[in-house]
């Protein structure tokens, strides 16, 4: 019998070994992406709990536009921008349901951007395997996570009309496992280039700032089954939930259609009772420059992020009541935007 | 199902907790259920139907053959005698079927063509039963063995069948002989804590040998074989190929073994380290070594026997000489068995020819140009017992392997002649780095490494056993070095095939 029981201690400390191991090869061997998914959603999990004053759910578009650090340096708002480059719009609830896992929010605010959108720049479906692996790769392991995964399975599985493996969605590491040769330091928690959940887009395009402000007229245009059914469903679960909502479309200088989608889009949302703050019509409050601020035609570069962020903060503050944030000097927020800072000094020397 | 895959192992472990619950006389029922399962799930239900009646004949003749041979009856007519034949006759034209029937077609419609004919004949669209190849030889043996009286026959025909499709040998063997793994298959053991453990380290080793070095050598392989790659570069496809194969095989194998270890069974080895052969009769004698050892027993040593090769060698012995006489005789055999076995691997010239009649192309070659080879050893004063001699016979033996399996691995025989062209081409080897990343690269060195150092270690001592002499921490490294290995460096996820092991296609 003694030998039975040193034989089942010995398998039950080897099997913990190994689950310990592995547990911290998963970890390493993640996801890793150009756009920084995996830092947006690492730093939000490590956030203070119920330390967040707003959430701002959208695609890259969110995720050019607002720093948090900034937010919290100019008026001591605290808010966190969550959602990864092409996010697919199915994916929204569940971030939302991922937030209020350990965040209590005063305001949710939604990016409507991905609604006009079928597929990207390069003639890829939006809503594929590669967009939707963003978020749920990036995600820690949970139910919202399973769930989330098990209806893009399914929506994927009737879009392509074949089978889908799930098991590596739920597994991510049978994926990432032979990203062994290609680890840096942001895989160990050391991502030099996101802050916050902000990734810097320090290109420069020209736009005719009358000509693109022109284009906010334009007849609505209705957008594709695909998105009008996100919508519905999106709509649908708000009705729903717990939580004060304000969609938002952020500045573009995207071609006329893309307007009359956002204006069809916007009218679905204002007719359901919800609000829509649309940044566009802002663009002088903000400040935003048309020679200077924008990366390309979907988004701002850091210098228009810095001024949304600014215009975003203070507009929240004022509407929804947000608290001051007493500024630690220790605090995530302020080595943030000291990295931060340094960074985008070092660019501005580099452009002159 | 694949054996490297996730859902094989979910399977293997609640088998092994049923198996282990259920009483003990009772356990070779749950190996049953298993196998079945096994088989549907991997094979087809409806393809089932063959392998019974396999299982029906082979059954039934058995003991037949064994009540006509007790009772004595003493007629005129060898009915024991035609009995086996049938029923050997019966499996071997299932096989035949299954596997050839394309092959005898495309020859025949090239032979009408010859003829001056028109080729009438049509391609068959043939599905194979699961492990048709590995049982039938199983069942052949069978057969022969109660009719020799070297074995029993099993009475209980649920027993009898799981002696055939035992689903850890399904897919890629060992073909195994009845005798072998009677006593441990009914027995309802299990292994005790030590051979469970080195049941899952072998297993863990095949997963090593299988994910990561034949599949991450296979696309490199690929590559080349398709490739505009000329001169060296196409000798190193030829070689890693072998190498490959090697892997793939053997790694099938481990993971077999130690899966059917598990279960106190032991199944027979089919690889004994074929690096260290020092001649392509010995590479065969340490290369699936069941089939070898198949061939040998039931294809060569009966047609030696005949009373007609037996009259012959006499003559022979008295024309040429006893040792020449002799080795003509033999050579008979061997065209045979090795005829057996490039057919055994598939119906077409390539197998035929590149898996089997190479082979015996060069040991007849080998045979007759023994005295030329001893003279110049003699001359050139070279020590035959010395590490570098010995080097030498091994890397010639392995290179003359990997010579002959290329031509399986090319589609057809004039592919193969082909490709060997393209070695006297300039080279150019750097052409070779992109193939893979340096990650890679340096998997594979590391990884043929640590294969011939665990070759190396049990030419002296079973490694697994100098390993658990070893204190606690050095083995649980090892171990988990092993494990992680796989792990982390194992070729599998999407994307990838789990299912393709070589031997498996056969």
């Amino acid at each position: 019998m003694k030998t039975k029981q040193r034989h089942i201690t010995k398998i039950i400390a080897f099997l913990l070994v190994v689950a310990l191991l592995f547990g911290g090869a998963v970890q390493v061997l993640r996801i890793s992406d150009d756009t920084h998914s995996r830092a947006e959603f690492d730093t939000f999990y490590r956030l203070d709990k119920n330390s967040l004053d707003a959430v701002w759910i959208g695609a890259s578009a969110v995720q050019s536009s607002f720093i948090p650090s900034e937010a919290c340096a100019h008026n001591g708002v605290q808010m966190y921008g969550l959602g990864t480059a092409s996010q697919p719009v199915a994916l929204t609830k569940y971030l939302l349901q991922e937030v209020q896992k350990t965040q209590d929010p005063k305001v949710y605010l939604i990016d409507i951007r991905m609604l006009a959108y079928d597929y990207d720049v390069m003639g890829n479906e939006i809503f594929c395997d590669n967009y939707i692996r963003r978020v749920t790769d990036s995600m820690r392991f949970s139910h919202n996570r399973t769930q989330a995964i098990k209806d893009m399975v399914e929506r994927l599985e009737k879009k392509t009309g074949s089978r889908v493996n799930a098991f590596d969605y739920y597994f991510s590491f049978t994926l990432y496992h032979n990203r062994w040769s290609q680890l840096t330091a942001a895989d160990f928690g050391q991502d030099a280039d996101s802050f916050m959940g902000y990734y810097i887009y320090d290109d420069t395009e020209s736009f005719d700032k009358q000509e693109t402000l022109a284009r906010r007229s334009a007849k609505p245009l209705e957008v594709s089954s695909d998105n009008q059914q996100y919508l519905e469903e999106l709509l649908d679960y708000l009705d729903t939930f717990d939580g004060n909502i304000l969609f938002t479309n952020t500045p573009n200088n995207l071609e006329e259609d893309k307007f009359a989608n956002y204006n069809y889009i916007k009218k679905k949302i204002e007719d359901r009772g919800y609000e829509v703050l649309d940044l566009n019509d802002h663009v002088d409050e903000i400040g935003l420059d048309y020679e200077t601020d924008f990366n390309e035609n979907m988004h701002v570069n850091y210098r228009g992020a810095f001024k949304i962020t600014d215009y975003m903060a203070d507009y929240l503050k004022e509407k929804y009541e947000l608290p001051e944030h007493e500024k630690e000097t220790d605090s995530i927020y302020e080595k943030t935007q000291e990295r931060l800072l340094s960074r985008t000094e070092e660019m501005e020397k580099r452009n002159e | 199902m694949a054996i490297t895959s996730l859902k094989f192992f979910a399977f293997l472990a609640v088998i092994y907790l049923l198996y282990c619950l259920v009483p003990r006389q009772k356990r070779w029922f749950v190996l049953l259920g298993a196998s079945l399962f096994f088989y549907v799930v991997c094979g087809s239900l409806r393809l089932f139907v063959v392998t019974l009646l396999q299982i029906l004949v082979a059954y039934g003749a058995a003991i037949r053959t064994d009540k006509q041979q007790r009772e004595g009856v003493s007629t005129k007519i060898n009915t024991a005698g035609i009995l086996t034949c049938l029923a050997v006759l019966f499996q071997i034209g299932a096989l035949l079927y299954y596997k050839e029937m394309n092959f005898f077609v495309t020859n025949g419609n090239i032979l009408l063509h010859l003829l001056g004919k028109e080729s009438t004949l049509f391609l068959w669209q043939i599905v194979a039963p699961l492990g048709i190849s590995y049982y039938t030889l199983s069942y052949i043996a069978y057969i022969l063995d109660v009719y020799w009286g070297v074995v029993s026959p099993q009475r209980n025909f649920l027993k009898f069948c799981l002696f055939g499709i035992y689903f850890p040998i399904m897919i890629s063997g060992p073909i195994t002989r009845y005798q072998e793994i009677e006593q441990d298959l009914y027995a309802g053991n299990r292994a005790d804590y030590q051979g469970f453990c080195f049941g899952l380290q072998r297993i863990l080793w095949g997963l090593f040998k299988k994910l990561v070095i034949a599949d991450r050598m296979a696309p490199i392989v690929q590559e080349i074989w398709s490739g505009d790659f000329y001169g060296w570069c196409v000798l190193i496809g030829v070689l890693g190929y072998a190498w490959q194969l090697y892997m793939d095989f053997s790694g099938c194998m481990d993971i077999v073994l130690g899966a059917s270890e598990l279960f106190g069974i032991r199944l027979p080895e089919n690889f004994n380290t074929p690096l260290y052969a020092t001649s392509l009769s010995e590479y065969w004698r340490r290369w699936h070594i069941t089939l070898g050892a198949w061939v040998k027993d039931y294809v060569m040593y009966p047609i030696l026997k005949t009373k007609g090769l037996q009259t012959r060698a006499k003559k022979w012995k008295k024309k040429f000489g006893k040792k020449m006489g002799k080795k003509m005789t033999t050579w008979i055999g061997l065209f045979f068995t090795w005829l057996v076995v490039g057919l055994w691997h598939g119906g077409a010239w390539t197998f035929v020819f590149g898996s089997g009649l190479f082979f015996f192309l060069m040991i007849i070659g080998g045979q007759i140009l023994e005295p030329i080879g001893k003279w110049c050893i003699e001359k050139m004063h070279i020590p035959t017992q010395s590490f570098g001699w010995k080097l030498w016979q091994r890397i010639r033996t392995f290179v003359l392997f990997s010579a002959s399996i290329s031509f399986s691995w090319s589609a057809s025989m004039k592919d193969g002649f082909r490709m060997w062209a393209r070695c006297f081409k300039p080279t150019n080897l750097s052409s070779l780095l992109p193939l893979a990343s340096r990650a890679d690269w340096f998997l594979l060195v590391i990884g043929a490494v640590i294969v011939w150092l665990i070759s190396y270690g049990k030419q002296k001592e079973d490694v697994r056993m100098y390993v658990a002499k070893k204190a606690l921490p050095v083995r649980w490294i090892l171990y988990l070095v092993l494990l992680f290995a796989v792990l982390i460096c194992g070729v599998y996820g999407p994307g990838y095939d789990a299912s393709s092991f070589i031997y498996g296609q056969f």
